[in-house]
């Protein structure tokens, strides 16, 4: 390239400012989208993986029903990939938090340097008698470092059998808090907002940390384990979860069966111990008990069962997981359009800058400058706009959107040392994909032009030929119009790209908004869909156990409180669909001959493309589901994530129960929670529940009273030691909030207004250009400028209107298919648009229609109707 | 008095530290439906002294007066409402809309000018009453300038101002719309001014005024103007 061609193409690129800066901007968008909600998700996951490794964290955890031995230590250290063992030892306890008695667990610090406490404040304990506690234990009884803690063992510990209270921790009452820690198992934040009670309904149990000192005895709770080489892997990787998993199976077919069978020998041992014992206390004691009756007590031995679990199994690692792969989700789909657009826009602006050059690549054809040369111009042109745009969305997209998350997910999850880092594969692959999609259409838009010889490029280009549009063949609607509105369709239809291009462009805009807020109003409207539309009852209060059962039912109606109920059997079950994976589930068992409908309204679920584009019928109108006795109904919200649907057959495996397979009769519309109805024939037959055995452990109520007189009934219940939980869906309703997800969709519909600008600007400055002879003609025919601002806005008008009512269900289209992405279990996404948000995106398309239309107004005016008619264009 | 009273007119540029006078003390008149060509080399200053007197430009200094009327100081928008009504401007290309037919393009100027002629009748009268339909890219560049001239003329304006009008034209074609503008002049009574660096047409009109350097170093009257049909060049 000569020095008088650059600096030409210098030159021609200061003049172009506009289109530079339209394609810098777009470039920066889509990368930045491209990257940020990557960059935020991966900064966040790998902080939490550095806090993970700097903690030593269990890769593998190993609990047993009946407590583990120094023998079963030794056994796991010496399977292979096992780098380290740390036995666990912790102690169920109560303890008085703003007078109220809740459970709390005390753990022993492990002296393997595994699951490290995070000191937040204070110094660790070393000595006896010294506590550590977590900020939602400060936060919620108000106690501070130096107070005093006073604990009492809660006796629930019946089922292990008397004897394995051999070797139970044995520990103080009174401790001092020395600390305040982050226990590595929890990172959930408790002064962050209320991330719902769908999340957190089941986690009020404190954690409590103490020296080895402070905790003696000779069986442990759980054994953790570090595996060889994992902790370089990323956590939350693929190749973390399979190395762990090659040793979770190496310990559940070789060391857990024999060490079960051990521990059994063991306990049997105990037991008959305890019995010869009993035996000669009751020959001693001459009234005696029968043999009959001891040997009963030999049966009671439990099957020793060993938990092997992965980091899956501490909610807060998994929640972070699903939070940050469903935000990512979303990070992946918008992306797409960004592109599209950004190459849509970059044809648009460029095809316009070459046509203007047309006379002047005529000039240097004949000069013999070499097509290369004259391509390289443009090339180089889009080319630094295009990575000046690509550095400046690496910079929005690797700091500014992850600094954004981080500030909500902060407020959900605490993970000390988040730090920002770079990814360049990501980095400079978003600006590649940019740059060959910007560069292949600058060529696209040379191709025409320099394939002309000069003498044909320095004739005037032949305007385009204006003609008929089929409206005119209706004379009485072309008679009845005014002159500039016929010349105002002409022109659309003249120009049939830029009409696609600007209908494209806005539409995209548009459903870019609506779909932002589609993904808002769908996550807002879930609540109360859940706890107002399908769950009819204003409380589901379970018992503490079966036996507490009557008691509790009699407390309820004592209380005056109940209107109507009905009584059901609710306990905690996994289900298991074809593939065999895995989901918790609530299991609700339905008495023969109760009707739930008045509880529960059991509406089939839409699915497939009714569901996408929003076509399905409303629920309303949709025929009520019966339980039957030949299948199970399935919560859509549990089932979506399984692929699960009517007629598919699953396994469950209700507590203390055989797993089973049973049929699954429909799905139905839930959003919230992963509840099973099954009938009390079905639930029996299949279990082999004896009827007599069956027992109803729950209630749902609906309440008499307001609102907060529910709730409030609701918080009192709970204290009872006869109800285990009391849940008022007008408190889970109002507690049901989704921050972290409005805050994405706050950046998405803030980034998709800022390309509806970029777009209206390119399309209206390409507008003006092509046009500047006709606007100087109507100047010098004494067209006022405000005849001729009405004479182009009226076509971009037409044209945003279109393209914004064309874009409105394009985005939710494709609302349903995003929201359709978002698979976190125990929810469903049912697409719902709030009308006022369609009225929202439209009006925000408009009002940057007319931003731009000001801007154009002001380039209209510039125009000097002497200098523009005097040249050929 | 005369109809266009051209008074000691100047006109500045700005450039760098020195400006240019494109218009330098010019002064010249004009007669109520005459027919004035202007003749001089490019950079004389005829295409400026045209645009002031169109309203397309402002003047530095002097007086420009249109049938009495003052219009050296018009505001922009007062200068667009002259044009509006006062003003038919012709150039060398035709500028039409091409997405408006022939009857079209004058109807654009018809319907912003509520005194105006019959846009039909006007075409007729250019020669064009077959091809009202026509869009321009159908149409010959005479036939275009034609169109041109129709518009120019539809908004029955005080003055029709010719810039080269016959600039792109072939010698027979560019003839006939000489001619045409002269009919125009004669039987509608129509005043015409007519840039032109062909000195040769200078005997079709009332007046020829000479620009040199952004001075009129000549102004002579023509008693006896020949038919454009008699004159060769």
């Amino acid at each position: 390239m000569s020095s008088a061609l650059l600096k030409d193409t210098w030159r021609t690129s200061v003049r172009n400012w506009k289109r530079f800066f339209s394609i810098v901007v777009i470039t920066t968008l889509g990368v930045a989208v491209l990257t940020g909600i990557y960059a935020g998700c991966r900064d966040m996951l790998l902080s939490a993986d550095r806090f993970y490794d700097a903690q030593g964290l269990f890769d593998i955890q190993v609990v047993s029903s009946a407590g583990l031995t120094d023998d079963d230590v030794t056994a796991l250290s010496k399977v292979e990939g096992v780098q380290t063992v740390q036995a666990e030892m912790s102690a169920s306890v109560n303890t008085d938090v703003a007078g109220t008695s809740k459970s709390a667990t005390i753990n022993r610090i492990g002296g393997q340097g595994l699951n490290k406490s995070y000191l937040q404040e204070g110094v660790l304990p070393s000595k006896s008698g010294q506590i550590a506690v977590t900020r939602q234990f400060i936060v919620d009884s108000g106690l501070h470092i130096g107070d005093t803690l006073d604990v009492t063992a809660s006796d629930t510990d019946s089922s292990s059998g008397a004897a394995s209270a051999q070797g139970e921790p044995v520990f103080p009452g009174s401790y001092t808090i020395t600390a305040v820690v982050l226990d590595p198992s929890d990172i959930a934040n408790p002064e962050g907002y209320s991330t719902g009670a769908f999340r957190s309904n089941d986690a009020e149990s404190y954690a409590f940390f103490v020296s080895s000192s402070s905790m003696e005895g000779s069986l442990y709770t759980a054994i953790s384990l570090r595996v060889s080489d994992a902790e370089q892997l990323d956590t939350f990787s693929d190749e973390y979860s399979a190395k762990v998993q090659q040793v979770v199976s190496r310990i559940e077919d070789s060391v857990a069966p024999e060490r079960q069978r051990a521990r059994e020998r063991q306990l049997t041992a105990q037991v008959q111990e305890a019995q010869r014992q009993a035996a000669a206390d009751s020959v001693s004691d001459a009234t005696g008990r029968s043999s009959a009756e001891a040997s009963d007590e030999s049966l009671s031995i439990p099957t020793v069962q060993w938990h092997v679990q992965n980091r899956s199994s501490i909610t807060t690692y998994s929640n972070l997981k699903s939070d940050l792969s469903s935000i990512e989700s979303i990070g992946r789909a918008f992306p797409v359009v960004f592109l599209a657009v950004a190459i849509l826009m970059s044809l648009t602006a460029m095809t316009r800058m070459v046509e203007e050059d047309r006379g002047l690549i005529g000039t240097y054809l004949g000069l013999g400058y070499g097509k290369i040369a004259i391509i390289t111009r443009y090339v180089g042109f889009a080319l630094a706009a295009c990575l000046l745009g690509g550095v400046l969305g690496n910079i929005v997209g690797f700091v500014g959107i992850p600094v954004f998350l981080m500030q909500v997910l902060k407020g959900l999850y605490v993970i000390p040392d988040v730090s920002l880092s770079f990814d360049p594969a990501y980095g400079l692959g978003g600006v590649a994909l940019f740059t060959v999609g910007v560069v292949v259409s600058t060529l696209l838009a040379c191709r025409g032009e320099t394939s002309l010889t000069p003498a044909q490029l320095m004739r005037p280009k032949s305007p385009k030929a204006g003609s008929r549009v089929f409206l005119e063949r209706f004379t009485w609607v072309w008679g009845r119009m005014s002159f500039l509105n016929k010349v105002t369709v002409r022109n659309l239809f003249r120009f049939k790209s830029r009409l696609l291009m600007t209908v494209g462009g806005i539409a995209g805009c548009t459903a870019l908004i609506v779909c932002g807020f589609a993904i808002n109003d769908t996550v807002q409207t879930l609540g109360s869909k859940q706890y107002s539309d399908i769950d009819r009852y204003d409380l589901l209060s379970v018992a503490a156990s079966d036996e507490t059962a009557a008691a509790m039912k009699e407390r309820l109606a004592d209380d005056g409180k109940v209107k109507s109920s009905v009584e059901v059997r609710v306990g905690s079950a996994e289900m298991l669909n074809a593939e065999g994976n895995s989901e918790s589930i609530q299991l609700i068992v339905v008495p023969d001959g109760q009707d739930i409908a008045p509880m529960v309204d059991l509406r089939p679920a839409s699915q497939g493309l009714g569901r996408m584009f929003g076509f399905a019928k409303a629920p309303s109108e949709r025929p009520r589901l019966t339980l039957g006795d030949d299948g199970i109904l399935v919560a859509q919200s549990a089932a979506n994530a399984m692929g699960i649907s009517g007629n598919s057959t699953v396994s469950l495996r209700a507590d203390g129960l055989d797993q089973q397979k049973v049929k699954v009769q429909a799905v139905f519309r839930n959003v919230i929670g992963s509840d099973v109805f099954i009938s009390q024939s079905l639930y029996e037959s299949s279990f082999g529940v004896k009827e007599a055995g069956f027992v109803t452990n729950a209630v749902m109520a609906t309440l008499n009273g307001d609102e907060d007189s529910q709730i409030s009934y609701a918080q009192r219940l709970v204290k009872s030691s006869d109800v285990a939980s009391a849940i008022s869906t007008a408190d889970m309703e109002r507690s049901f909030a989704f921050d972290l997800m409005s805050a994405v969709v706050a950046l998405i519909v803030v980034l998709a207004g800022c390309l509806a600008l970029v777009v209206l600007f390119t399309l209206a400055s390409t507008n003006v250009s092509e046009r500047v002879r006709e606007m100087a003609t109507l100047k010098v025919l004494g067209f006022t400028d405000r005849e001729i601002h009405l004479y182009v806005n009226k076509e971009m008008l037409i044209l945003t209107l279109l393209g914004t009512l064309l874009g409105l269900p394009l985005g939710r289209v494709v609302g349903g298919m995003l929201t359709g992405v978002l698979d976190m279990p125990g929810m469903f996404f049912e697409v719902e648009i709030n009308w006022v948000s369609y009225v929202i995106s439209a009006a925000a398309t408009l009002f940057f229609a007319f931003i731009v239309q000001f801007s154009t107004n002001m380039v209209l005016n510039r125009i000097d109707p002497v200098g523009s008619l005097k040249s050929v264009e | 008095m005369s109809y266009i009273q051209f008074d000691h007119v100047v006109k500045e540029y700005p450039s760098g530290e020195e400006s240019i006078r494109a218009l330098d003390d010019a002064s010249f008149t004009a007669d109520k439906g005459g027919l004035t060509i202007i003749l001089g080399a490019s950079g004389a200053g005829k295409t400026t002294a045209l645009n002031i007197l169109g309203g397309m430009d402002t003047l530095s200094s002097g007086t420009v007066k249109v049938d009495g009327r003052d219009i050296s100081g018009l505001s922009r928008k007062e200068q667009t409402l002259y044009r509006r009504s006062d003003i038919g401007f012709v150039f060398q290309f035709y500028n039409l809309v091409a997405s408006l037919t022939a009857l079209e393009n004058v109807e654009l100027a018809s319907q912003i000018c509520p005194d105006h002629f019959d846009p039909r009748e006007t075409l007729e009268k250019v020669g064009l009453g077959n091809r009202l339909d026509n869009f321009p890219s159908q149409l010959s560049g005479g036939e275009q300038q034609r169109v041109a001239i129709a518009r120019a003329i539809a908004k029955r304006p005080k003055l029709l101002l010719c810039d080269e009008p016959t600039g792109a034209l072939d010698y027979v074609t560019g003839k006939q719309i000489l001619q045409l503008l002269q009919d125009i002049s004669q039987r509608e009574g129509m005043t015409v001014v007519i840039i032109t660096h062909n000195t040769a047409i200078s005997a079709m009109a009332d007046k020829v005024i000479h620009f040199r350097s952004g001075r009129v170093y000549n102004s002579t009257d023509n008693p006896r103007p020949l038919p454009v049909a008699e004159i060769e060049w």
